[in-house]
């Protein structure tokens, strides 16, 4: 098909989903309660869909740019799936970098800076003489379909949801965050209670006029979405096509069969954030050798401060991951430095609030918890190192990570046995909710069968299992159990894993249909 | 050899396929009704593993998955026809609105603040100095109003949008106010909103009032 035919079909697609758009909008406006205080709030809120829409295509054209500067021209799939992700989070380090120095995070500060790293990034480019491939007519067919997908999300078609903790530490505190531009000392319950970018991410909606981010959001669902079946078709070496389409479907069947996936998409929650940033950080670690054309340091790294700033203990997870994936036999020194980057970040994060501050009173985040989390991070750190260094590894060989996480549990039985009882206890309920569907009892099913014929991606097998003992280990010792419903942290946790969950099922159906090129640990 | 691996892929691939017309009929032994469902599922999820683990052919296996899969998406239609008639046990999980910006929803009305005020300049009153920072952060201007008569909000008919939920906005009260806000919401007494809808759609200027119950009441200024 030739280009022009491709855009041709890239706008009908665009004008189909448009108009799914407008008709959803009419359809609700004739079908929701019309009282006094609805037709208040209406003439408010006019014209704030087109503004969020604005920013949504705002945000993947500077993505786009961003992003295909790390891959090569035919890669252009891996661009369209991470423009916006990776737009978002160079939005919300540098606003985060902002309010931590004291600079004024406006509108207008923050689209200076973000352009001021656009071109320090193609300036260094063009000093290393790397050929710059930006294919006009492949960026007008995603625009389009994006346009299509931006109006959908914002149109009211998907549901959202909110809970107490959506309305007050994202939606509100964003609002905060846009008004003042910098942290301010009252602010330290909220720093020191849950991770900043969620809220970051909600500002937008303030800085540019409108209330809500539940269209972005929904965008970057639809991104995650889009690397999944990049992720699942790419890695695919199989020669048949049939094959080749099933190593398609099960990443995708397995997210789409769990009611409570649906769910977590339309709740303004920061599991969402947590859960795309932490597969896309996970499949680039393990593919940055295939995928990039270049360097791909920048990338990591943009992931994970994503995940340092979505949880207040997400750079725990951070650490724990590039353990997991660590191989000798590439570079190791990048994660390393990935790693000392984040204490950097997390480090000038607790001086702001314990030094300058001086907020003490926090449930979770007191100066004891933050000196374990900096304690647990250096020995992930030195776990790298050692490993680098050791002329006798050559290879990662999961002991230190299996039989840690083993003796874990045991652990935290001994410091809080009740809690740990209680917590097992609704685990298992939660599991066992109508929410989950039947996802747990055919995931357990596939596990035992991948593993009866052995694990041919260990690294991610290690760190997905890794963060579920992790999680659970650190709910046991915090101030709360666990509570039977939807709405429980761990549950919400779980639930942002299956992504990364399906990646690696669909790698290992790659690896068993295709026994030849099989190389099981 | 041939014969008993076509058996064998019938007896896998039936399995599989008998599991799937369990989910299809939503017989989950762990939250099914049926008596029998309950037994059927709980054989099916021990026998389905041991199959599976048993089996040879992986291509068999993985066509059977993928029909389960689909098969359980049917879950999916269950359980968006109960998750929206639910309407206890997720009261932290609010199903807002399925239009963001028409819908008015009863149960927690947080956001509307700030849609009412955002433009505007909320004049506070003094028996509501309590929420004087919350309101500061939501408003686009705020002041204090000291002379303000509250017999003033006598003659108006308010609207009650529904009941706010301040509690985990630790950082916009004082402690005491905090405390009382926290006991108020855990023995579920939500302070209600309630909006002098005329008035405040015509002035610039909204008189932000309290009672002793911590309802909010905003009211249009029209002197």
């Amino acid at each position: 098909m030739g280009e022009r035919k491709k855009i041709a079909l890239s706008i009908v697609l665009m004008s189909f989903m448009v108009l799914i758009s407008i008709c959803a909008h009419f359809f609700e406006a004739s079908v929701v309660l019309h009282d006094e205080l609805s037709f208040l709030v209406d003439s408010l809120n006019r014209g704030f869909q087109i503004r969020q829409i604005i920013v949504i295509l705002c945000l993947f054209c500077y993505g786009w740019i961003f992003v295909c500067s790390f891959f090569d021209e035919k890669s252009y799939k891996w661009v369209f799936a991470l423009s916006l992700p990776f737009s978002i989070s160079v939005w919300v380090i540098s606003a985060h970098l902002m309010m931590l120095v004291g600079f004024k995070y406006s509108s207008f500060s923050i689209c200076v800076v973000m352009c001021a790293i656009l071109c320090a990034r193609y300036i260094y480019l063009y000093l290393h003489r790397v050929k710059l491939n930006f294919n006009i007519c492949v960026f007008l067919q995603c625009f389009f379909v994006f346009i299509g997908v931006a109006s959908i999300s914002t149109s009211g078609v998907l549901l959202t949801y909110m809970s107490a903790d959506s309305y007050h530490l994202v939606a509100e505190y964003g609002w905060m965050f846009g008004k003042h531009g910098v942290y301010l000392p009252y602010m330290g319950d909220m720093l020191t209670s849950t991770g900043v970018a969620p809220a970051i991410i909600s500002s937008i909606s303030y800085l540019f006029g409108f209330e809500s981010v539940y269209g972005i959001q929904y965008c970057l669902v639809f991104s995650l979405v889009c690397f999944l079946i990049v992720v699942s078709y790419s890695n695919s070496t199989l020669a048949s096509s049939r094959n080749k389409l099933f190593v398609f479907l099960i990443p995708l069947m397995v997210v789409f069969t769990c009611g409570f996936f649906y769910i977590i998409c339309g709740w303004l929650i920061s599991n969402v954030y947590w859960m795309i940033y932490c597969t896309i950080f996970c499949v680039i670690l393990l593919e940055k050798n295939r995928m990039f054309k270049v360097d791909a340091s920048i990338l990591l790294a943009l992931c994970s401060f994503m995940m340092t700033l979505c949880r207040a203990e997400g750079i725990i997870f951070v650490s724990f991951i590039l353990a997991c994936m660590f191989d000798k036999t590439k570079r190791i020194y990048e994660g390393i430095g990935v790693m000392a980057c984040n204490i950097a970040l997390l480090g000038a994060l607790y001086s702001k609030i314990f030094i300058s501050f001086k907020y003490f009173s926090s449930d979770f985040l007191s100066i004891g918890t933050a000196l374990i989390i900096i304690v647990i991070v250096l020995a992930a750190l030195s776990y790298l190192i050692i490993c680098q260094l050791s002329c006798f590894m050559q290879k990662n060989n999961f002991f230190l990570i299996k039989y840690g996480c083993i003796a874990l549990i045991p652990l935290m039985a001994i410091v809080k046995l009740d809690q740990t009882i209680t917590n097992i206890k609704m685990t298992v309920m939660n599991l066992g909710m109508k929410d989950w569907g039947w996802t747990i009892w055919i995931l357990l099913i596939i596990i035992v069968f991948i593993i009866q014929r052995g694990i041919a991606y260990p690294q991610l097998y290690y760190s997905i299992i890794g963060q579920v003992v992790i999680a659970f280990a650190m709910n046991c010792v915090r101030f709360v159990p666990l509570r039977y419903g939807m709405g429980d942290s761990y549950n919400r946790l779980l639930i942002s894993i299956i992504p990364l969950f399906s990646v690696w099922l669909s790698y290992e159906f790659s690896s068993l249909l295709n026994e030849n090129n099989r190389h099981a640990v | 050899m041939k014969i008993y691996s076509k058996i064998e892929k019938i007896i896998c691939v039936g399995f599989l396929y008998v599991f799937g017309l369990f989910v299809f009929l939503n017989l989950n032994p762990l939250y099914s009704n049926n008596r029998f469902g309950k037994i059927g599922g709980v054989i099916f999820l021990v026998l389905v593993p041991i199959i599976v683990l048993l089996h040879r052919h992986t291509k068999y296996i993985l066509y059977a998955l993928v029909t389960l899969f689909s098969i359980c998406l049917i879950h999916n239609v269950y359980y968006f026809d109960d998750f929206m008639s639910r309407n206890d046990g997720n009261r932290d999980l609010i199903n807002t609105q399925s239009y963001w910006y028409s819908s008015i929803n009863q149960v927690n009305r947080d956001v509307l603040i700030y849609t009412l005020l955002r433009d505007k300049t909320a004049v506070i009153t003094m028996d509501s100095c309590w929420y004087y920072r919350f309101i500061a952060e939501f408003s686009g201007d705020v002041e204090l109003n000291s002379s303000l008569d509250p017999l003033y909000f006598c003659n108006i008919d308010f609207y009650d949008a529904g009941a706010i939920r301040m509690r985990t906005l630790k950082d916009l009260f004082d402690e005491e106010t905090y405390r009382v806000l926290d006991e108020r919401t855990l023995n579920e007494q939500y302070q209600h909103l309630y909006v002098d809808v005329e008035g405040v759609a015509k002035s610039t200027k909204v008189y932000v009032y309290s009672d002793n119950e911590y309802n909010i009441f905003l009211v249009g200024f029209n002197g």
